[in-house]
């Protein structure tokens, strides 16, 4: 009986890790595509004071297909 | 894992951004240059008529330009043409252009790993490189496929319609095609697939903004030049961004865990 019940507990124990784990996980990913997204804002679609980060990134945009003017 | 997931990222936009700035100098870059003497405002071109003795100037750009700058027979004591400047700041054609494109591609890269990177996270699953050359080329076809389908790669100086509409479509049509995309991957179930299928259709049926009249002062085979070059470009830029996070992300995130459980058991 002893046995079958510290089974049983670490199970759950590993279970409960795991689950641990992969939400910190979707965390992180989520994050990233968020950081992610706004990079991109920047560098594609941003004007900046006085335009300047269209025209610091004018060929990348071009290059990457970005609407661009 | 959070730190390698980052070095993951800023390897592969550093890598990727450093390889695309040379494929970029082979054609893209050029074509920009070549279009943009098309693009040029206004050019004044002050002449006195011979006959009347008459003095005035056109403002004229692109083909008219070229056209008027022929007629030498009219305009007898012919100016030279001066450009109106009045432009906000830019980088200086040269050295200092190319390095705040190099720049802005590498901040481009680090941008699109995050997306890969964060892909790899949230599925959980085995990464490689030949797995990761594949997420790369769904990155191209969110980003550059899709888009290009219904918005050519733009020329400075080719006609649009306004760029807000553009950018709005261009916004809309990504999502929905990497939600499609998404869903295709992800599920088993044959609706989803359906959703997804229309999710990548709808933004082509709505159809992408274009200008009512086409007029364009770049000649139309430099804009066909420069589809191509700039779809095979960031194509080259999507296939090494999949491979190199992929390959960085098994060495560096998955393998020590692995090593590690392995340890542990």
């Amino acid at each position: 009986m002893t046995t079958e019940t510290s089974i049983s507990g670490e199970t759950l124990t590993s279970e409960v890790i795991k689950s641990g784990v992969s939400s910190h996980r979707m965390t992180v990913g989520a994050l990233m595509l968020l950081v992610g997204a706004v990079l991109i804002f920047a560098v594609g679609f941003a004007q900046g004071a006085g335009g300047f980060l269209h025209n610091a990134a004018h060929d990348t945009r071009h290059a990457v297909t970005f609407p661009c003017h | 894992m959070i730190s390698k997931a980052f070095l993951t990222v800023l390897l592969t936009g550093l890598i990727a951004g450093i390889l695309v700035t040379g494929a970029q100098m082979l054609r893209v870059t050029p074509l920009i240059l070549q279009a943009e003497t098309y693009e040029m405002g206004e050019v004044a071109v002050p002449h006195t008529h011979s006959n009347s003795g008459i003095t005035h100037e056109h403002k004229l750009n692109g083909v008219a330009l070229d056209a008027h700058l022929k007629i030498k027979d009219l305009h007898g004591d012919q100016n030279e043409a001066y450009v109106e400047s009045g432009q906000s700041w830019a980088p200086a054609d040269g050295t200092e252009r190319t390095f705040y494109t190099f720049v802005s591609n590498v901040v481009t890269g680090v941008a699109f790993s995050f997306l890969l990177v964060a892909v790899y996270l949230m599925r959980g699953k085995p990464v490689n490189m030949k797995s990761g050359l594949l997420w790369g080329a769904a990155g191209f076809v969110v980003f550059s496929g899709s888009t290009a389908f219904g918005l050519p790669p733009e020329l400075p100086g080719m006609t649009a319609a306004a760029l807000e509409s553009r950018q709005v479509w261009w916004i809309g049509t990504v999502i929905a095609t990497a939600a499609g995309i998404g869903l295709l991957t992800e599920s088993k179930n044959l609706l989803p697939k359906i959703i997804a299928a229309v999710l990548i259709a709808v933004p082509h049926i709505i159809g992408a903004p274009h200008p009512h009249l086409f007029e364009s002062n770049v000649p139309a085979e430099l804009s066909a030049q420069f589809a191509v070059a700039s779809l095979l470009t960031s194509a080259f830029f999507w296939l090494t961004l999949g491979a190199v996070s992929g390959l960085l992300f098994q060495k560096l995130v998955l393998e020590p865990s692995e090593s590690l459980v392995t340890a542990s058991a």
